[in-house]
Order: structure tokens, then sequence, then C-alpha cells
């Protein structure tokens, strides 16, 4: 029996805009290069052969001078065989990392950038790479590498990265896997497992059981939801017509949460608040709170100011566009609430006005008037 | 809004005490100095501000309770507001609540928030709010401060507006309107421009952009280098294999041609030389071969010329006497011409002479017969020129006999009209006479006589004597001076009547005609001139005749009497001498004799030059024939004896036995030559040239391709190295982050900032419009109360702030602060009071502070005055000295302590 460790999209030198200006991008940065001493407990504690990283180990293939000092140390971290893969965002290109001084000098001993060669980590397994070359392929390089190969009882692991077109709904990408093809190929030519490597959560691919995606390491996206995973794969001796053996294991810190909420009454916003306050390890939260409906613009304040108020307790939380989102209908009580005379009143009743027009820009500056003149109308109660 | 009574319980000093206000009039409170007029008014204005009941702070409510004593404090309130009549009742503090009662139109309770809300309606329904708040902070300010116009009715009403506390210190420092203006001024400087805070965020997002694009550019220069160095590296190797297997071996191959092409041609080069040799051999025999034959065919060709030369010497010897011989007879020929010529000359002046001399005699007797005319014409006219002088007559004369005669005849006839005529009618035949002249009478015959001067009439038995009268008298005295006249010149003329003078004048006339016509003759005889000059014109061509005669020419010797000849006139042998049309025809016929000659002679002369020339031409030829045939005979002699020392070195046949061998060695080496060129096409030299060439430039444009990919790959490996080391990528992912994250940022604030904006705008736009709707009516309402109250028409105006800027009254326009003291005191007032009555349907009470006090006597009572007058209006005054506005009639209450 072989083990592995399947893992992906380490993506390191990623920037999230929703991180910026907060101390959250270091700790995001900091976890991601952590994550990789994670990964190399869990291939520790699995008893785990060696490992593949299915693409995507760099965001970029110009990534900064610190980015890949931390990466190489996070690498020499692991006891086992690393094969790395390029893929779309780090090609082996003539511009890749991995040709770079600054990468193969200081590239730990046993980790290894899968080229055309098979690598072979062990006796009678091989570890067969379909490097990118270039930003786009022209075809399906993993169907490709895949039918090259010929059985002749070696345990193979081929090693690909790109979206597999069954699974994205794109038939038109030359680039994307075809997924028919592969399944037939991967009998064809006795593959043993096929790790995919760009979709950033872990999934099977078709009816194989070969197939798989990793996830990335950690989440970084709310598309990923997250925690982040890794694969520990069990490959049977010499037993092709058994599939793998595959265990999910999360190794990720960070969640992403889109709380998408219709907000009408005091209580949905109430219950935001609750669904926000629910939230574990808030600091490795990135939260985005989508909200519609029509409030009052005292509903609207409590709103504003129940978000503000949570908002550096997140790793981040992303406000909702209350001019793109919300409707902001001020009620009676709202009018009370901002009990003026005189010409105040008059302008007071003609922000009403322009905040009820059907031109939605115009409604939502005057609604954000009306908010700032309840405030300041407020501070000169107290 | 009227205020009809109050109720105040347990409310600060006052246990109780309730007060009802005249509702169309003045109500004077009296109260002690400081103590319960603020009191009552702060209650009032609790109670109707319960429409701002949020904004009944805790202090203001706590003020009401009573020191010392925990008990609700209770504020009761009548009021009618526009046809509504109602009651408000709150208690404070201790078991607060709140009850409405209406009572007209239609009864009705409330409590609770529905009493607020209900009560709050009907107010907005009849008062202006904010007017109304104005003035509630207006109230009980001293009278002072309010003709000062230090606060104006504006910025009471801001200050009312703005929530400001209501209570009489309050200022419009920290009111709603400040604040705004304080948070829009964090994005926007007074003018409205945006401040750094705002651009900041907009600058910060361009320079982003910026970053990224630039990153994004280099970035895509990486990639297109790294495509391009993959490009590279791919086709190096296959560059070098082409060198190695195709291009190598296909020069080479080509080379080894072009070697074999150049012995070829070596070889060719050689042959050419050699026919060149055999051409310069063959050429040289045959010149030679030429040359022999030349000089023997010219020595041949001199001999017979030199014999042609000889032969042609013996005509030309005859032809020279032949011309001789010619000349000769021309030159008698000559001779003879000019004989004759000589003779007909002399025959032709002879001829001519005789005819000049004939016409000079003909000339000579025309000249005589005129002289001769001319003397008898002269004498002719003698005779008639002496009748003529001799005549006394002439026209003149005449012309004054006429005129005389004509006036005796004119005074004849008026003598005969001026006369009484005497008729006398016969009855019987009767006779008698008249101035002695006998008539007789038949019977009815009638005798008629004008009486001049006198008649006289006798008859058988009568003598009748008829005198004329005067007049006629005169006229016959003119009628005699006339006659005397005439009388005297007929005389003097020598004639008898006018006439014989008509006669003698009509002589006279016939001598002067035949005078004209002599000398007419005369003239045409002289031609101009005198008859002395004629006469020596005669004596001149005497003279000239006779020289004529004397100069007559010799006859020629050779033509003697060849024509009638001799002197014309006195021929000695008396001869008839010939006509003058005789002798000019034989000088015609002369002339045209020499003419004859003389042709004859140049012809003579001329044939003499021909045949001269002719010599002297045959003379010269025969000289140059002589000399040229010297010439040749020497020539030809020495050529001869060069070509037999010529033939004597070399025979004619050695030569043309060495022509035929040179012939044949050229031959030889032209055939070799064509032989060789025929191989050099075959091989086709431009062929290999141009192979050979293709396949060099081939080989060294791959080699230079090779070096400049080696050189491409260096370049770009370098680069990409260098700008991989910069980490482009992360920064650019970075960088684009941060810009999404300055986007959102810029978005928020710009959204804060108009809001910021909207909110100011719009506050002072509906302050402006609120302001501008106040300013008419309240200078209206504050004129037309000074008319009413004051007597006196004023017209005043106001400023943006609602104060009064200028008054004009009796045509003076006065700035606010040039008014008197007093006058701003009334205006003040009258302000208020308008204020007040613009605040409702029916107007709001204006409450008015006396505290203070008024010590001017004077002010007082115009101000009591003035109240006095406030027809309908509610007013209330607060006072601890009721006793000064006794005069105003109004009632008066008291509000004391308990």
């Amino acid at each position: 029996m072989v083990r592995f460790l399947h893992t992906s999209d380490w993506q390191l030198g990623m920037t999230r805009h929703f991180l910026i200006g907060s101390e959250a991008q270091e700790r995001f940065t900091q976890d991601r290069i952590d994550v990789i001493g994670t990964l190399a407990s869990v291939a520790r504690s699995h008893d785990c052969a060696f490992v593949v990283v299915a693409g995507d180990v760099f965001d970029t293939n110009q990534p900064q001078r610190r980015t890949l000092e931390r990466a190489l140390d996070a690498l020499g971290s692991f006891d086992v065989p690393v094969h790395l893969l390029p893929g779309n965002h780090d090609h082996q290109g003539p511009a890749s990392v991995y040709r770079s001084d600054a990468f193969t000098r200081r590239c730990p001993p046993d980790v290894h950038v899968l080229g055309d060669d098979p690598m072979r980590p062990l006796p009678g397994v091989e570890v067969v790479g379909a490097p990118w070359y270039g930003r786009r392929p022209l075809e399906d390089l993993v169907t490709r590498r895949c039918r090259e190969l010929t059985p002749d009882g070696t345990t193979r692991v081929v090693v690909g990265h790109g979206q597999v077109d069954a699974v994205v709904g794109d038939h038109d990408d030359p680039a994307a896997i075809r997924l028919a093809e592969l399944d037939r190929a991967v009998v064809d030519s006795g593959v043993a497992y096929v790790a995919l490597g760009d979709r950033h959560s872990a999934l099977a691919v078709g009816d194989s059981g070969r197939v798989w995606y990793s996830g990335a390491p950690e989440a970084t996206d709310h598309r990923d939801g997250g925690p982040g995973t890794a694969l520990v794969v069990d490959l049977p001796d010499g037993m092709l017509d058994e599939p793998p053996t595959v265990d999910v294991v999360e190794v990720g810190r960070w969640t992403f949460h889109r709380l998408e909420r219709s907000l009408d009454s005091d209580g949905d916003v109430d219950a935001l608040f609750a669904d926000l306050d629910a939230i574990e390890d808030r600091a490795r939260a990135v939260v985005r709170v989508v909200v519609e409906g029509i409030v009052s613009l005292a509903q609207a304040a409590a709103l504003d100011d129940g978000l503000t108020l949570r908002a550096e307790a997140f790793g981040a939380l992303e406000l909702p566009d209350r001019h793109r989102d919300l409707t902001i209908r001020p009620t009676d009580a709202d009018v009370a609430a901002l009990p003026l005379s005189g010409y105040a009143a008059v302008a007071r009743d003609r922000l009403l006005e322009q905040a009820s027009s059907s031109d939605a820009d115009e409604a939502a500056v005057a609604s954000d008037a009306l908010a700032l003149l309840t405030r300041l109308a407020r501070q000169a109660d107290a | 809004m009227r205020i009809h009574r109050v109720r105040l319980q347990d409310v600060r000093g006052i246990d109780a005490c309730e007060v009802e206000f005249d509702p169309r009039g003045i109500t004077v409170v009296a109260a002690p100095n400081e103590s319960g007029k603020s009191t009552l008014v702060d209650a009032i204005r609790l109670v109707l501000n319960e429409r701002r009941r949020a904004r009944a702070t805790a202090q203001e409510v706590k003020d009401l309770q009573p020191v010392g004593r925990q008990v609700g404090s209770v504020v009761e309130v009548e009021l009618a507001v526009g046809d509504h009549h109602l009651v408000v009742r709150r208690r404070y503090n201790q078991q607060p609540e709140e009850v409405l009662r209406i009572v007209a139109p239609t009864s009705e309770q409330l409590t609770g928030d529905e009493a607020h809300d209900r009560l709050a309606e009907i107010l907005r329904e009849h008062v202006d709010v904010g007017l109304l708040d104005a003035l509630w902070l207006q109230q009980g300010r001293d009278l002072d401060a309010l003709a000062l116009g230090q606060t104006s009715l504006s910025a009471r009403l801001d200050a009312a507006t703005s929530g400001g506390t209501t209570t009489a210190g309050s200022s419009g420092g920290d009111d709603l309107l400040s604040r705004v203006e304080e948070h829009h001024a964090r994005w926007f400087t007074a003018t409205g421009r945006e401040k750094v805070e705002l651009t900041r965020l907009d600058d910060r997002v361009a320079q982003l952009r910026v970053a990224a694009d630039e990153l994004r550019g280099r970035l895509a220069e990486v990639e297109a280098e790294s495509v391009e160095l993959a490009e590279v590296e791919r086709t190096l190797p296959a560059i070098e294999r082409e060198l190695a297997e195709r291009l190598g071996p296909s020069l080479e191959s080509v080379r080894e041609q072009r070697r074999s092409l150049e012995t070829l041609e070596a070889n060719r080069e050689t042959l050419r030389a050699r026919l060149e040799q055999a051409t310069t051999a063959l050429d040289a025999a045959r010149d030679t071969l030429e040359r022999r034959r030349a000089a023997a065919e010219a020595l041949s060709a001199l001999a017979e010329r030199v014999a042609t030369v000889e032969q042609g010497l013996q005509p030309a010897d005859d032809e020279r006497a032949e011309l001789t011989e010619r000349r000769r007879r021309a030159q008698e020929a000559a001779q003879s011409a000019e004989e004759t010529l000589r003779s007909a000359r002399r025959d032709a002046e002879l001829a001519q002479w005789r005819v000049d001399l004939l016409e000079a005699r003909e000339a000579h007797a025309g000249l005589e017969g005129r002289l001769a005319r001319a003397r008898a014409l002269i004498e002719g006219a003698g005779q008639a020129q002496e009748q003529v002088d001799a005549s006394l007559v002439d026209d003149e004369v005449l012309a004054a006999l006429r005129d005389a005669d004509a006036s005796v005849r004119t005074l004849e006839a008026r003598v005969d009209a001026g006369a009484p005529t005497v008729r006398l009618r016969a009855r019987t035949a009767l006779a008698g006479d008249v101035d002695g002249d006998a008539f007789e009478l038949a019977d009815g015959d009638t005798l008629e006589r004008a009486v001049h001067e006198h008649l006289r009439l006798r008859v058988s038995g009568l003598d009748l004597e008829v005198l004329a009268g005067d007049t006629a008298s005169s006229v016959r005295d003119q009628l005699a001076r006339a006659r005397r006249d005439l009388a005297d010149r007929c005389g003097r003329a020598g004639v008898a009547d006018l006439d014989e003078a008509e006669r003698q004048i009509a002589q006279r006339r016939i001598h002067e005609q035949t005078l004209r016509q002599r000398d007419a003759l005369l003239e045409r005889e002289l031609e101009g001139s005198s008859v002395g000059d004629l006469a020596e014109a005669v004596e001149a061509s005497r003279a000239r005749l006779d020289q004529l005669a004397a100069r007559r020419p010799a006859t020629s010797g050779a033509t003697p009497a060849a024509v009638p000849d001799d002197t014309p006139g006195d021929t000695p042998d008396g001869s008839e001498p010939p006509s003058l049309a005789e002798a000019r025809r034989i000088r015609d016929e002369r002339a045209q004799a020499v003419d004859v000659a003389d042709g004859a002679h140049q012809q003579a002369s001329s044939e003499l030059d021909v045949a001269t020339d002719l010599i002297d031409a045959a003379r010269e030829r025969h000289d140059e024939e002589r000399r040229e045939l010297d010439g040749l005979r020497q020539t030809l002699e020495r050529d001869r004896e060069q070509l037999e020392r010529e033939r004597a070195a070399r025979s004619d046949d050695d030569l043309a036995s060495a022509f035929t061998e040179a012939t044949r060695a050229h031959h030889d080496a032209s055939s070799a030559l064509r032989e060789a060129d025929a191989r050099l096409v075959e091989l086709d030299p431009e062929r290999v040239d141009l192979a050979e060439s293709a396949a060099r430039n081939a080989y060294d444009a791959a080699l230079e391709e090779l070096a400049r990919l080696r050189q491409r790959r260096t370049e770009l490996t370098v680069r990409i190295a260098t700008v991989g080391a910069e980490g482009l990528g992360e920064r650019l992912t970075e960088t684009a982050a941060e810009l999404e994250r300055a986007e959102l940022d810029q978005r928020r604030e710009r959204q804060r900032a108009a809001a910021a904006r909207l909110l100011r705008d719009e506050l002072h736009t509906a302050r402006e419009e609120v302001h501008r709707a106040y300013r008419a009516p309240l200078r209206d309402r504050i004129v037309r109360m000074s008319s009413l109250l004051l007597g006196e028409d004023v017209a005043i105006e106001l400023d943006d702030d609602l104060r009064i800027a200028t008054r004009t009254s009796g045509g003076a326009t006065l700035a606010w602060h040039q008014l008197s003291a007093g006058a701003r005191e009334q205006l003040a007032i009258l302000t208020a009071l308008s204020a007040a009555q613009l605040a409702g349907d029916d107007g709001v009470p204006f409450i008015l502070d006396d505290a203070l006090g008024y010590t001017d006597p004077q002010r007082m009572a115009t101000l009591g005055a003035l109240l006095g007058r406030t027809e309908g209006a509610q007013v209330i005054v607060l006072t601890c000295t009721p006793e000064r506005f006794r005069t105003t009639g109004a009632r008066t209450v008291s509000l004391l302590p308990s």
C-alpha cells in the first residue's frame, strides 16, 4: 500500500482587498505559511510516503522575495519528498519562479518540481506531472499525459492542474480537462490516481474514485467556504481494480461567510447580528454581509451602528453597500424621532421626499442625509 | 391662539394660583420681583411645548418641583386655538399624567400620547410653530435688549428650529445649522470646494490605478519576453541541426564544382593567348605581301602617267598660236570702231548747234512782235482817255442832279395837291379864259382848274378871281428854291438839264469800256513787265543770236555734206536754210548714229580683252604641265630603284609562301580555343556562381540567426531573472487589492460627503425660503401697526436676518442705529407684536417682561399708550409695578406666592 498526501493551490503571495489596512492581512499571510507546517505534520502523522502539490504553489510567477523565502522555509519542514507541479499561476515558462536563482539555490533537497520526466519516490511508484508551460495551454494536458503511459505494473500517480469541463460546465476552453476522456485514459493507461489542483475545495471528480481535487489548505474566497483541506490517499498494492481510499483532512483555520439577509423588521436586523455573533474564531473569519429589503431610517441606523460595532472583531467584515442593496423608507416614527420645527422641518420633509424618490442614487443620498440629520439633532439633545 | 387661563399647583414657590387673561387685550400680571413671573411663563411654555415632549429635559421638569417637597407639580392651561377651545393639564415629577380636554367644537377628552399627539396636531394646524418657538424664546427678554436689536428674529428662528434650549439665555452658537456646517466642513471649504480629505482619496485611487497599470504593463512585458524565450529555445537546436546537416555539405559540394571550373578557365586562357600570337603573325605576313604587290602596281601606274603627260604637251602649243591670231583681229576691229564713233559725234554736235540757232531766232522774232503791239496799244488808248477826262458829269454829279430834280417834282406835286380847285359847269355854251388861257364850253361841259396862288376866270359877264391860302404859298417858295438849285447844278455840270447829263454819262461809259479793253490787251503782251523791260529783252535776244552764230562747229570729215548743212539765214551759198523741225529731225538721227557707233566700239573692246585673257591662261597652264612632267619622271626613277633593291633582298615567292604558313597556324589555334569554350559552356559558370552564392548566403544567414538567437537567449534570460526578482506579480496583486480597497473607501467617503452637502444645502435653502416668506408680511404688519398705533406713516426695510434695517418717516430715512432709543424701543415692540400676530391664524399672545422696570416716565407713558391701542391682540405684561400700566386700562391680576 502506498500512502501519500495530496494538496494544491497554496497560492502564496496572495493579497485580499478586504484585508487591506488591517492587521488581519498579516495574520492571513502567516496562517497560509503556517498551514504548510500543518500539512507536514499531517503527512508525518499519517505516515505518508510523499507529498504532491497539484499546482499554484505560488499565486504568481513573480512573487516577492520574502514570500519565496518563507515558502522555502516552510517546505523544509516536510520529512518526505515533496513534488511541486507548476500550475497556471506558477507555470514552468522561461520566467517561472521555479527557474529563478532564488528558488533553485535554496530549494530543499527533497523538494522536486515536476517536469516531463516521472519521479520515483518509491520503488515501483511513479509520480507523473502534467506541468503547465504557459498561461494558456491549447490542450488537455492531464489527459494527454495519461495517454502517454502504458500499463507496466508501475503504480502511477498523475499530478495535474486545471478545470474539469464537467465541473465548471465549460466545454469550450481548450485547456479544460475532458472528464470523459480522462476517465478512459486512466483505465487504458492503468493510472492509479489523478491528483488535481485549481479548485479550492475538495471534490471527487467523476465516478472512478481515482480523480480528485484536494482543495486549498486555506480558504481564500467566499466561494471556497472553508476551512481548507488536504487529502490523504491510500493506493492499494497492485490492485488496480480497487479504487484508492481518500481521507479529506481539514487543515485550514480561516473561514469565509456570506450572510445574505432580507431585512424588513427590527427583528431581522437583530437576527443578522445574532448570526454574526455566532461565528467562531472571528479573527479568522471573513464575512460578507449582503442585505436587501426596505427599512426605516431607524433600522438603517441600527444596522450601520451594529455592523460598525462588530467590524473590528472579524478578520474582515465586508459591509453592505446600503446605497445598492437597501431601500430606506422613512416612517412616521422616523419623523417623530426628528421633532424639528421651522425651516429645519421644511428641510427634513424635503429630504424625506427625496428619500422616497424613484431615483435610487438621489434616494440613497437623501436617506444618508436624513440619518446624518437624526444624528446631529440627537447630539443637540444630549 | 389665545390663553384664557393658567392654573399652577405646587410649581416652584407657588402652592396654588390661577390667573385669567384677557384674550383680546392687555393683562398685567403683578408679581414680586424675580419670583413668579418666570415660573408662570416657563410653565406655559413647557405645557405647550408638549409636541416636543422628548426635549423637555429632566432638568427643566425637575425645576418645576417646589423646593424640599416630593409632590407632583400641576400646570393647567386653558386656551383657544382656531375654533378649538381646550384645556391642557399636566402633572410632572410625581405621578405624571397628561390630559387634554377639548371643550369645543366637540367635546373630547384624551390622555397620554393621544393627548400629546392631538394637541400637537391642533397647534400645527393653526399656529406657525417655528415662529411661535422663536417668540417663546424672546418672551421675557427685557425691552432694552429687545430695543437694541441684539437678537434678531432670524436668530431666534434658527435657535427654535435647531432645538436650541428654549431658555431665555440660549444663543444660536451650537444650533443645528452650525453643527451641520461643522460636519460639512470636514469635506468642503466654506465656498463649497472639496477639501483635501476628499480629494486625497481620489488621488490615492488614481495613484494606485497608475501603479497597477504600470505593474500590469511590466508583467505583460515579462510574459511576452518569456514567450519569446521559449520560442528562442525551441528554435536554436533546429538551426544548429540545419547548419550541420544540410547547409554545410551543400556549400562544400558547390565549392568543388567551382574549383574544376577554375582549372578549365586557366587552360582556355593559354589557348586564347596562342591564337592571339598566330593572328598577329598572319597579319604581318599579309601586310608584307600586300605592300610588295602594291609597290609593283604603283610603279607601272606611274610609268603610264608619265607617258600620258608627254602626249598632252603638243596640243597645248597649237592652241596658243590660235589664240594670238584671234587677239590681233580683235585689236583691228576695235580701232575701226573708235574712228567711226568719233565722226558720228562731230556730226551730232553740228546738228545740235543748228537746232539751237533756229530756236534762238524764233524766240527773238516773238519778242519783237510783242514790243511793237504793246507800243501801238499804248498809243491808241490816248483819245479815249481825253474824252473821259473832258466830261464834267460823272456818276456823283448825276446822282446830285437826279436828287435835285426829284425835289422839284415832289414840290410840284405838293403844290398841285394843296391848291383849291375851281370847277365850272356850263349851262349853256360859253367861252372865257382862265389866267388868260381862253376856253370854250358846250352845255354840260366842265372846266376844272387848281388854284395855286390865285386864279382869274373870266367869262362873259363874270370876272372871278380866286386866291389860294398861305400854306400853298410856302410850298411854292420851296418849289422855286428847288428849281433854282436844279438850274445851278446843271449849269455847273455844263449841261442844260438832267436829260443831257444822262446822255453825257452814257457816252463816258463807252469810253471807259474801250480803255479797259486796251489795258487787258497790253497786259497780255507785256506779261507782267513794262514796255522798257520788253525792249531790253529784245536787245538781249539779239546779242545771244549773234553769239550763237559765231560759234559754228566744224563739219565731220567722215560724213561730208551728208545732210543739208550751212548756217541758216546767212548761208554763203544762199540755199534755203532748213526749217526748225527739219533741223531737229536731223539732230535726233545723228544722236542715234552716235549710240550705234558707241555700242560697236564697246563690243570690239571686250572681244579684245577676252582674247588677251585666253592667251595668258593658256600660257600659264602649259608651263605647269611641263613642271609636273619633270617631277613624275624623277619619282618614277626613284621608285623603280627601290623595288629592285627589295626584290633582291626577298623575292616575291618567298613572301607568298610565308603567308600560306601563317594562315595554317592561325587556323589551328582558333580550333583549339573553340573546343575549350565549348567545354566551359557545358560546365555553365553562371550556374555554379549562383549556386555557390545561394549556398553561401543560406549558410551565413543561418549562422547569423544562430548568433542572434544565442544573444537574445542570454538577454532574455538575464532580463527575466532580473525582473523576476522584483516580485512584480505579487506586487500587482497587492496593488490591485489596495486599489479595490481605496475605491471602496472613496465611494463610502463620497457618500458621506454627499449626504453632508445635501443636508447643508437643504437647510440653507429652507432657511432662506422661510426668512424670505416672513419678510414681506412682517414688514407690512409692522408698517400697518405703526400707522394704527402711532398714527404715523412710516416705511421700513428688513434685512436678511429680519432685523429692521432702515426706517423712513416724514421723508427721512434712518438706519436702525441712527434711531433714538425710544424709536428703537417702539419699533422693537411693534416688531414683536407683529410677529405674534403672524404666528397664528389669530395671532399668538405677546408676553412682555417688565422685570427691570422702566424708570423713564415718558417712555413708560409711551409704552403704555402703545400697548393700550393693540386692538384685538392678546398682550400679557409681567411686572412688579403694575401701577405703571394703569393708563392702559388693562385687567390686572396678581400672582403671589403662597
